[in-house]
């Protein structure tokens, strides 16, 4: 499976390229991450909870960043193995632009193996542009909330740690996330307001059902 | 005769207490004490097993044991091969069969590689996922092609190669044949895997008895006897020690013919070693890695013909995806060869193939075992020769079909029971004559179809034949006993999953012994009541345990008329048996009911004459000498969107012969079932594997098994061509439903779509690859 795209932050590269070294930022923003620890230069140690379709389960992984070139990027290979399978990936993280702006674009090849392979299959495709998009999203607000963090300190101050970082969602947050968008990605946008009306005649059913049924 | 139970629509012996509930499972089983367990399955296809770390889970509350390759000592063994390979020249086979738990490497995705044993499931599920296994990767091999290339990875280093097996069959001079030839028509066809998704997944329950020194075990197995003496064999016991109970069975279908599954070689084991009972029942997730699946051959084929469409012919070379562990030998793709030949008359044929280790679930038969392969092949090549030649579909078929007079018809290759194959008897052209006057195909084609596609359907039409080999040996034996109240037991060692032996060896039974049918108790798959036999496969239960109980139950019948003659004082030959009794011929009120004379038989004074047995009870094995060569048509009409591709079947028609049939009703049962599993291979089910051996639809969300929406009414006619092999004349039923379906479909929706040059080389197909097919051939 490959997971490829970009993003443009309203950061300059400098905050990026140091966001993206960062494992508390990256912990904070990796959707389902419960932690993430460094064991080596550009070792990672974590747990992620990951949740396709049916299949719900906790990974524990390595991080190993290589080819590290300050401000354009690096490459990565994640191995990450729990009960409901494996997963792996590997592929490179890159940084252009100038000034405020910065484009990170992203190619990672991945594999899952397992129960989560075997039964998650349909959904792993929309599930993982769901974690990547979500996982973007938080980086953005890290990647704000550094900004002013650095623009209210004083320049003596360094280095600053984010005082006030964002508040992580929690995991029924990134489940529902998930699930609305793989929703998004299996309905199409014609089709959807026939779909919710089902889904509500089906929920008045059972509430009627259960009405009847108490009295 | 009142009784004349052979031949006779007779609702199942078995059914009330199946449709009340109140049958036994093996998951029905609840001992005291019982503990329960689950297993830790590789995630990985191909990996190295770098170790396990099982401290935590044996930690875990509720937790009694955890066991690794490493804990089984000398107990981890690899299982026994089920089938040896044949006696056939320039034959290559590698035996590398499955083992109890992974050691080293993991070879395919859901293969065990640690236990848990814990008071309930849901402990052992818990604690089994906290076994941590450290696993290094290793490249998949899953294409057939790519296995064999040099430099792929090795799935079992020590062979040099993928390749497990590779065996070269031949008949005349195909060579020559083909200078001869006005016409040769080759092509690709590809097969792909499938589950056989039993309704019943697999169980094992086992308890040891310490004091009675016995170990009980129920299994879901199709083959109690042999399943029973290899546990013996195994643990140490002796054979009389262990009890195998084979009770109700949620469907076989083949793969519950696989012996010895990992899950089967440790529960017992535990039993014994933990001294409690110890139960494990398949989920369905396990079910689509641990539980063996089917088909996966690519062949390379081409018949050689005269223009006029006679066969001079036939070239076929496979490539037959084995799995990861080749246990069951070769019999899958030895069937695709030996039934490739069909019904026709092929006077050279020049077949090899290679059966390749992949790092998939092990491929052992699932209802046709390999044989659909070769009905696909055959019946496609017929239709293109056809197409080239010009020449009507059903004609191309009469002019090749074997006569009555070529019978029995000697194929000269080696077959799966290891003799030549030997078609015993057959008449093919009346079950087409038959299977063409139901569906309809002249007005068919000439009036209906046109109509139809004027008004712009897409309506077609589709014929194929078939044969199947059946009911082979080596034997099968039957214990028939008439009781002191005049009910009579029957009593063998097959299985049985649902084919209604209940009733069909009750059937036997009865008409020999003028009883009721429902007056015949039959015990099967309990090693106590009978512990010779050999199992329920290759459609042979009605043909060899059926005629065990038949040659059983005339023994009886004779000695029940010998006694009775004496006590009323007539000839033998004047005396009848009807209604449960015996009786003078002629004079119903000079009679004694079958239960007095089983009392008479079995007297508490005086004595057994010498040289004559106690009882009205008689036990008797019968093998038949080849197996009998069932045949039949499978016709029908479809409709099929152009856009979406979605079908819906008018009209289905099976034609079949088994020889005698005992009981119609139940050969129609088999035949609508084998059809529902034929349609779901043609147009639903597919085991999706990626490149790296992930199965990618293992759940009934994903593979698709036809409803009841999608299998339409199935009209079924008989022919009887009665076997020369066995007294019954009987031949097996049990495959004919679902082998020829795949050409079948494709003939048919060629016929449908009537896109100039489409061909359809392949099954499983769904909506969306028969769209695919329909645009590059446009």
């Amino acid at each position: 499976m490959k997971i490829q795209g970009s993003h443009t932050f309203d950061a300059p590269r400098e905050r990026v390229w140091r966001a993206l070294l960062d494992p508390d930022v990256l912990a904070r923003t990796l959707p389902g991450c419960e932690k993430l620890e460094r064991v080596g230069e550009n070792d990672f140690q974590g747990v992620l909870n990951v949740q396709v379709g049916p299949v719900k389960g906790q990974f524990q992984g390595t991080l190993q960043l290589s080819n590290l070139v300050p401000l354009e990027g690096y490459h990565m290979r994640v191995d990450g193995k729990g009960p409901a399978g494996f997963m792996s990936g590997e592929g490179d993280l890159r940084l252009a632009g100038e000034g405020g702006s910065t484009s990170l674009t992203y190619d990672l090849d991945a594999q899952v193996g397992g129960r989560i392979a075997g039964v998650g299959q349909r959904l792993i495709e929309s599930s993982a542009k769901s974690i990547t998009r979500q996982g973007l999203e938080g980086l953005a607000r890290e990647l704000a909330a550094m900004g002013t963090a650095e623009t209210t300190a004083t320049p003596e101050a360094a280095p600053t740690p984010v005082t006030t970082p964002p508040v992580r969602p929690t995991q029924t947050e990134v489940a529902a996330r998930v699930a609305a968008d793989v929703a998004r990605d299996l309905v199409p946008p014609t089709r959807r307001p026939w779909v919710i009306g089902g889904v509500l005649l089906a929920v008045i059913a059972v509430v009627l059902l259960l009405v009847r049924a108490c009295t | 005769m009142a009784v004349q139970p052979v031949g006779e629509r007779i609702k199942r012996n078995e059914d009330p207490r199946l449709l009340t509930g109140r049958a036994l499972f093996v998951d029905d089983i609840d001992l005291p004490d019982m503990v329960h367990v689950a297993f830790v399955r590789s995630p990985h296809a191909h990996a190295r097993l770098l170790g396990i770390d099982a401290s935590q889970a044996r930690q875990h509350d509720g937790v009694i044991a955890v066991y690794t390759a490493e804990d089984l000592g000398d107990y981890w063994q690899p299982g026994p091969l089920l089938v040896p390979p044949p006696p056939v020249e320039g034959m290559v086979f590698h035996q590398r069969t499955q083992v109890p738990l992974a050691k080293g490497k993991v070879r395919h995705v859901g293969e065990p590689v640690a236990l848990v044993v814990a008071v309930s499931r849901y402990v052992a599920e818990d604690a089994a996922e906290e076994v941590l296994v450290d696993y290094e990767a290793l490249p998949a091999i899953v294409d057939l092609e790519k296995a064999l290339e040099p430099g792929a990875a090795l799935i079992h280093e020590d062979v040099g190669s993928n390749m497990a097996a590779y065996v070269p069959q031949k008949k005349g001079d195909y060579e020559a044949a083909r200078a001869k030839a006005d016409v040769v028509v080759g092509r690709r066809f590809w097969y792909d895997r499938g589950a056989s998704a039993a309704i019943e997944n697999r169980g094992v329950v086992a308890q040891w008895d310490s004091r009675a020194q016995r170990l009980t075990v129920w299994d879901t197995t199709q083959a109690p006897i042999p399943v029973r003496n290899g546990l013996a064999a195994m643990l140490g016991l002796s054979e009389h020690q262990v009890r195998l109970v084979a009770p109700f069975i949620g469907g076989g279908f083949g793969p519950k013919i696989m012996m010895f599954y990992p899950e089967e070689v440790l529960i017992p084991w535990l039993a014994l070693r933990l001294e409690r009972p110890v139960k494990w029942i398949e989920d369905r997730a396990e079910n689509f890695y641990a539980t063996t699946q089917e088909r996966g051959q690519l062949h390379d084929s081409e018949i050689a013909m005269t223009r006029d469409g006679i066969i001079l012919g036939v070239k076929d070379a496979f490539l037959h995806d084995t799995g990861a562990y080749d246990p069951y030998g070769l019999t899958v793709p030895l069937n695709s060869q030996c039934t490739l030949m069909g019904p026709y008359r092929v006077p050279a044929y020049a077949s090899e193939f290679r059966a390749v280790f992949t790092n998939k679930t092990i491929v052992t038969p699932y209802r046709g075992a390999g044989r659909q392969h070769g009905v696909f092949v055959i019946e496609r090549l017929m239709d293109l020769a056809a197409r080239e030649l010009g020449i009507d579909l059903m004609e191309i078929r009469r002019r090749n079909f074997l006569r009555p007079d070529e019978f029995p018809h000697d194929h000269v290759i080696i077959y799966q029971d290891f003799a030549p194959l030997y078609y015993d008897s057959g008449n093919y052209e009346p079950v087409l004559d038959q299977t063409l006057e139901r569906i309809g195909w002249e007005t068919f084609r000439k009036e209906e179809q046109p109509r139809l596609r004027a008004e712009g359907r897409h309506v077609g039409i589709g014929v194929v034949a078939y044969v199947e080999g059946t009911g082979i040996g080596p034997f099968e034996g039957a214990r028939v006993q008439v009781q002191n109240g005049g009910k009579v037991t029957v009593v063998t060692g097959v299985g049985t999953q649902g084919q209604g032996h209940y009733t069909v060896l009750a059937q036997v039974a009865a008409e020999q012994l003028g009883v009721q049918v429902t007056d015949v108790d039959v015990v099967t798959g309990d090693s106590d009541q009978f512990h010779w036999g050999t199992g329920t496969f290759a459609s042979r239960g009605a043909v060899v345990a059926g005629n065990a109980v038949h040659e059983a139950a005339k023994n009886v019948r004779e000695k029940a008329i010998r006694l009775a003659a004496e006590k009323l004082g007539v000839a033998e030959d004047q005396v009848e048996l009807v209604d449960g009794k015996a009786q003078v011929v002629g004079e119903p009120g000079r009679a004694i009911a079958l239960g007095e004379l089983a009392k008479l038989a079995n007297p508490m004074r005086g004595a057994v004459k010498p040289g004559t047995e106690p009882g009205l009870e008689a036990t008797r094995y019968f093998g038949p000498f080849r197996g009998a060569t069932a045949s039949g048509c499978h016709a029908m009409i479809v409709e099929v969107d152009p856009e979406t591709m979605q079908l819906e079947i008018l009209k289905y028609v099976v034609v079949h012969d088994c020889g005698r049939v005992i009981n119609p009703l139940l050969v129609d049962g088999q035949v609508h079932g084998g059809v529902a599993q034929g349609i779901g291979n043609a147009y639903f089910e597919q085991l999706v594997y990626d490149d790296t051996g992930q199965l990618l639809n293992a759940s009934f969300m994903d593979f698709l098994l036809p409803t009841s929406l999608d299998v339409p009414r199935v009209e079924v006619g008989h022919e009887e061509t009665v076997s020369p092999l066995n007294p019954l004349g009987t031949k097996g039923a049990g495959e004919a439903g679902a082998i020829p379906v795949g050409a079948l479909f494709a003939q048919a929706l060629e016929d449908a779509l009537a896109v100039p040059g489409l061909e359809i080389l392949e099954i499983p197909l769904k909506p969306s690859r028969l769209w695919e097919i329909v645009e590059a051939a446009r």
